[in-house]
This record gives structure tokens, sequence and C-alpha cells, in this order.
């Protein structure tokens, strides 16, 4: 499993690393460069001392101090003092050498320019040198001390034995080395903590969004102590909590109703059925009677249930040429008669020839679920609006008794103005089975409160489900 | 035994009063929770059942103003409400039982019941007065090895008086208690039915008398 510590730990100690070598060969070559310079400063001094030993005239224009010359010569001398030199004649044949050369002869590396030269070679014996090749004047005097003539010089080298610089060097390398074993360990746990403490806030969301089950959707993530970072993520969980747990509170409402609705029924059969069994004798019609009209009102709400759930599955839609004004008679029909006897009247506004292309399978159930809850909730002896036109309809009626937070709850399965549920000849089904129905048909159904005066609209949401007019 | 029944389904009360009632229960009924108020207030129960979903006033809160009241008069809650919580909120109100829907008939009856019982501070099931022994559970009464023969409501007469066995009941205890209707001050029938009940006690010549009168006062169940 991949870990956003891990992979950024491995990434920065490489990136560590790689900065840390990079680091340490700038030092390195500094340095070096640093100790070859001085090197070669100490290999100027050296060709003085040489040019006094092989031009006499130099010598004299350029005086040296006494002891400095008589420990350059000293160098020259000795066999292990790392400091040589060398010269050829013209014709590149080795002229004068250095008693500290020993038997070594340094390799020729051809005519000195007018510059002075500076570079490295091997020596036979696997010393490194140092070396400056330079021109000296061709009017050579005399020799000095014990170098013996054979040709006059024309080409100098002064060399110097690197070993000592080898040897600082390799204590570089080697510091630069134990530096970079304390740094890639020191740097890898501090790495390591500081990625610790700064994902800290992440872990805590992982922890925290872990421990999000369905009875802790109430909870939310505490924003303030979040980094910048992963505000915008915790605001997304936070919205996202509080969207399920108003699913799951309306699902618990859900349940909790639908739970009621079918308890009750059942609990009635059964305390008829048992009664009767007790006491058979005492028994009458009517409780059978109870029996069955309690197992009609089951069976209604079964109904509905499965017409919900057929609905909400977005079943094919078959359209047809549908006269409403016609269909809307049909439907108020079924409650004209208590309407009537409750006093209300409705109101119709609407085209005699109007015609929608839609499911008149669908849209009965909208029209008669919405006309029952007119005639059943609308105020005693007030009148019922009906308007529709083209590509809506809306039904207004008077209920004073619902409050503006309720008109959501309309459309939510099972649910009822009365908390008590006694009216059981309504399972809270009929809206929210006219909403299934309207989404299938790709229309809207929403309701809203003006006043005292409930009001259902019913409109097509995209212009391809849109009812039209017959033409 | 009276009992309060307060239930908004009509069939299932209907049901219950029913069942109550042959169980020889007297038993009043109502299908909201304003009326269910007044009159477990008002009168005299020896056990309510109350549903908790009630139009007017809800179950829970009609519990809550009884004992607020001071009314200790033992309740079942009878409601589809049957998650833990709601249990344990109806047990805190102060209920004494709690029974979700669907439930059997048989163990709604044995825990009124057993509430009613345990209002006189009675546990067993079995109640004995000298060798009257009635078994409260099976509704049945014998005086030493012989069965009486025991109508409902003689049987809830008799259940009563060995409930308070010992203290003096009044008449318009046994008729707040035992009868369903109200029965006029001028009627002779709480002493009609001692002198049926007093019959059928005396299964022999010999048997001792277990019901007395106090004059002016009411009747006693208790040996000599």
């Amino acid at each position: 499993m991949k870990s956003i510590r891990s992979s950024l730990l491995i990434r920065l100690s490489l990136v560590m690393g790689i900065l840390f070598i990079a680091s340490g060969a700038a030092i390195y070559s500094v340095v070096r460069a640093g100790i070859i310079g001085n090197v070669d400063d100490q290999l100027r001094l050296a060709s003085i001392g040489a040019r006094e030993l092989l031009t006499p005239e130099h010598r004299s224009q350029r005086p040296a101090k006494p002891d400095k010359r008589g420990k350059r010569w000293t160098e020259f001398e000795q066999e292990e003092s790392g400091l040589y030199f060398q010269a050829w004649d013209a014709q590149g044949d080795v002229a004068v050498r250095s008693e500290s050369l020993g038997d070594n002869v340094l390799p020729n590396p051809g005519r000195a320019g007018k510059l002075d030269q500076f570079f490295t070679l091997n020596l036979p014996d696997g010393r490194q040198l140092r070396a400056m090749l330079f021109a000296i004047n061709p009017q050579l005097k005399r020799m000095a001390g014990e170098v013996e003539r054979s040709e006059k010089p024309r080409s100098v080298m002064v060399a110097r034995d690197l070993g000592d610089v080898h040897r600082t060097l390799s204590l570089l390398l080697g510091g630069i080395g134990a530096c970079g074993v304390f740094v890639a360990i020191g740097g890898w746990l501090m790495i390591s903590r500081g990625l610790r403490l700064g994902l800290a806030p992440l872990a805590l969301l992982g922890e925290k969004a872990a421990t999000i089950h369905a009875e802790s959707l109430a909870s939310r993530f505490d924003e303030s102590t979040l980094p910048s970072e992963l505000l915008p993520i915790s605001r997304r969980l936070n919205d996202l909590m509080a969207r399920l747990e108003q699913g799951f509170d309306r699902e618990r409402r859900f349940s909790a109703d639908l739970a009621h609705e079918i308890r009750t029924p059942i609990a009635e059969l059964q305390a008829v059925a048992e009664t009767a069994l007790r006491w058979p004798d005492q028994s009458t019609p009517a409780d059978f009677n109870g029996i069955l009209e309690t197992s009609r009102r089951m069976q209604s709400l079964v109904e509905k249930l499965l017409a919900l759930a057929r609905w909400e599955s977005r079943p094919a839609v078959a359209t047809a040429e549908v006269l409403i004004p016609e269909l809307l008679e049909d439907c108020w029909a079924l409650f004209e008669k208590k309407a009537n006897s409750r006093g209300l009247t409705l109101h119709r506004r609407l085209p005699p020839d109007l015609v929608w292309r839609t499911d008149v399978g669908m849209l009965r159930p909208i029209f008669e679920n919405l006309l029952s809850n007119a005639a059943e909730y609308a105020t005693d002896g007030s009148v019922i609006e009906l308007i529709a036109d083209a590509d809506s309809l809306s039904l207004s009626n008077q209920a004073p008794r619902l409050s503006a937070a309720q008109i959501p709850l309309l459309f939510h399965r099972c649910w009822r103005l009365d908390p008590s549920r006694s009216d059981s000849s309504h399972f809270g089904l009929g809206l929210p089975l006219a909403k299934a129905c309207a989404e299938a048909l790709g229309c809207t159904l929403t309701a809203r409160l003006e006043g005292a005066i409930l009001c259902f609209d019913l409109r097509a949401a995209e212009k391809k489900f849109s009812p039209v007019i017959f033409a | 035994m009276r009992l309060l029944l307060a239930e908004d389904s009509e069939r299932l009360r209907q049901t219950l009063a029913t069942a109550f009632r042959r169980s020889g229960y007297a038993l009043d009924e109502t299908a909201n929770g304003n009326d269910a108020l007044w009159m477990a207030k008002e009168g005299t129960y020896d056990a309510i059942i109350l549903d908790i979903m009630l139009p007017g006033l809800d179950g829970l809160a009609v519990l809550s103003d009884l004992r607020k009241s001071e009314i200790a008069t033992p309740v079942l809650l009878l409601t589809a409400r049957d998650s833990v919580p709601d249990r344990v909120l109806g047990l805190q109100a102060g209920a004494d039982d709690y029974l979700p829907k669907p439930f059997a008939l048989e163990e709604l009856l044995a825990r009124v019941q057993a509430l009613c019982r345990r209002n006189y501070g009675k546990r067993s099931s079995t109640l004995v007065t000298g060798d009257l022994v009635i078994d409260t559970t099976a509704r049945t009464a014998r005086r030493g090895e012989v069965p009486l023969d025991l109508t409902a409501r003689e049987y809830a007469l008799l259940e009563y008086l060995a409930l308070r066995a010992g203290e003096v009941v009044t008449r318009t205890e046994i008729e707040a208690h035992i009868y369903d209707e109200l029965v006029s001050p001028l009627s002779n029938v709480v002493d009609s039915a001692i002198c049926t009940l007093r019959g059928k006690l005396a299964v022999s010549p010999d048997s001792p008398p277990l019901i007395h009168t106090r004059r002016g006062q009411g009747y006693l169940l208790g040996t000599p």
C-alpha cells in the first residue's frame, strides 16, 4: 500500500542525498583547486629558485632573502624533499637535474612557451607530481652548485610531489563521507519526524474519517485546526456528511413510520385472531370483517410501496397524446363526493382542448394524488385552484395547519402531518408517489407555501420531456 | 381490576377491550391522549395500557404528566416503536412495562395481570387465604381441593378481595375496580355479587366463611 509519508520520505531522502553529494563534490573540487593553486604558487616560487640556480643574472636582478634562497637550494638537493627541477636544452636533451630527483627522470613535455605551463604528471614509481614548465634565458653563463652542465638548458620544469596534497584531499574526502553518513542518518530521522509532524493533520483527518459510521454522522471535521491545504477536503467531507446525515435521518424516519404503518395492522390482525381463538363461542362476523378490512389496508400499503419502487426505478415512458381536461375530470370524480361533503369547489383554468404528449399511466397517479391531497386537507368550504397550460400545471388550496418547514417533508415517504398517524386511511405515500411519477416523466413536482395557500407545481424539467399542445 | 386503555387504532382498541372484558377486567378506553390523561387523573385504575403515538397528547407526555402528578398507577406502554432508545425513553419516563406491536394477546394479558398484582404488593401468581387458593395465571380458584366454578366477574371480585386480603374493601372500591359501567349508588349489585360468591365459597356445610361484612364499611376477605 502506498503511503504519502513513505513516498515523501524516499523522495526527500533522495533529493537530500543528491544535494549532499553535489555539495560534497563542489567542496572537494574547490578545496582541491585551492590546494593545487597553493602548490602552483609554491612551484612559481621554486621556479624563481631554479632560475637563480641556472641564471646568476636573474638572481642578481631579483635578490632573494638568504634564508629563503638557502631553503630552496636545500630542497632541490635533498632526495626526500619532494621538490624537483629538470632542464632540457634546445635539442630536448636533459641538461640539468636536481639531486632531489635521484634516479628519476622527469618526462619531457616539449618545449616551453612564453607562458608558464602547469600540469600533473606521474613518475614511473607511481608518485604524482605537479609540475610547472617555463623557459629560461638561453644565454646561460654558468651552472650553480653540483648541477652539471651538458647543454645550455632552454626549458625548465619544477615539480612538486603531490603526496601531501593527496593525503589532505583523502582526509577531506573522508570527512565529507563521514559527514554524509551523519547527515544521511540525521537527515532521515529529521525528515521522518518532520513528515510525521507535518502530515499529522492529514493522519488526524484520516483517523476521524475512519471513525465515521451511521450513528456518528452528526459529527463534523473541525476546520479551525486543519491546515489550509486540507480545508477544501474537510469542507467537502463535511458537506457530504451533512447530506448523508439528512439521507440517513430521512431513511430512519421512513423506516420508523413504515414500521408503525405495518406493525399496527399486524397487531390488529393478531389480536383479533387470538381473541377469536381464546373465546371461540363469542366471536362474531364483525371480527372477520375487521380482519378483512385490515388485510385490505395492508394490501393497499404494499401496493403503494411497490408502485413507489416501480416509479422510482424510472420505467420506460410510453408517450401518447392525452386530453388533460378529460383526465382531470376522471381523477376528480374519485374525490368529488368527499369534496362536496366538505364544501370544496374545484376551479379549473385550462384550455378545454389542452393536450399533452406524455405517459398517461404515470400522469394519472400524479393528478389523483394531488387532487386527493387537496380534497382531504383543504379547509372546509374553500376553493381549490387548478391552472394548466402547455407545459405546466399548478394546484393550490388552503392549508392553514401546514408550516413552511414542513413543505420539504411533504414528499418524504410515510411522512404525515399528524404525528400520531391515527388516520388509517392514509399512509403518507401519495405525494412521494406523485413526485416519483413526475421524475419518471422527466418533470418536476414542487410544493410551496404562500401564506396559508399550499401550491403544487408540475413542470417539464427538460424540453425533450416537455408536454406539448397537440396541434 | 379496572384498566384504562388508550389506543388510537380503533380496531385494535376494540379488540383489546373485548379481550380484557372477557378476561374479567373492567375497562375504560379512549383514542386521545388528552382524554387519557384526564381519565387517569380522575379515575382509579389498577393499570393503564398506553399507546405512545396518540393524537392530542402523545403517550410519553401523558405518562410524564401522571408521574409529575404523583399518580403511581402501573403503566404499560404499547407501541409500534420497538427500538432500544424508545424503550429506554419510555421506561425512564415512568413506564412499568413496555410491549412493542405486534404482540401476543396472551403476553399482554399476563403482563397486565402482573402489573395489577404488583400494584397490591403481590409477587406470586398464587393468592392464598386460609384454604382458598387462587391461581391468577390460570384464573382459577379452589377451596381446599374443591375447584370453584366462577364467572369472569365473580373471579375478578374474588381476586380483588384476595389481593386486599385482611383489608376492609368498600362497596365504592369494588364498584370502581370490578364494574365496567357506572353503578347506581342505590344499586345492590355489589351485595348481590358478594352473596353469590359467599354461596360458591361454601363448598361444604362446615366450610368456614371467608368473606366478612363490616357494617357501614364494606367487606373483608380473611380467615375467621
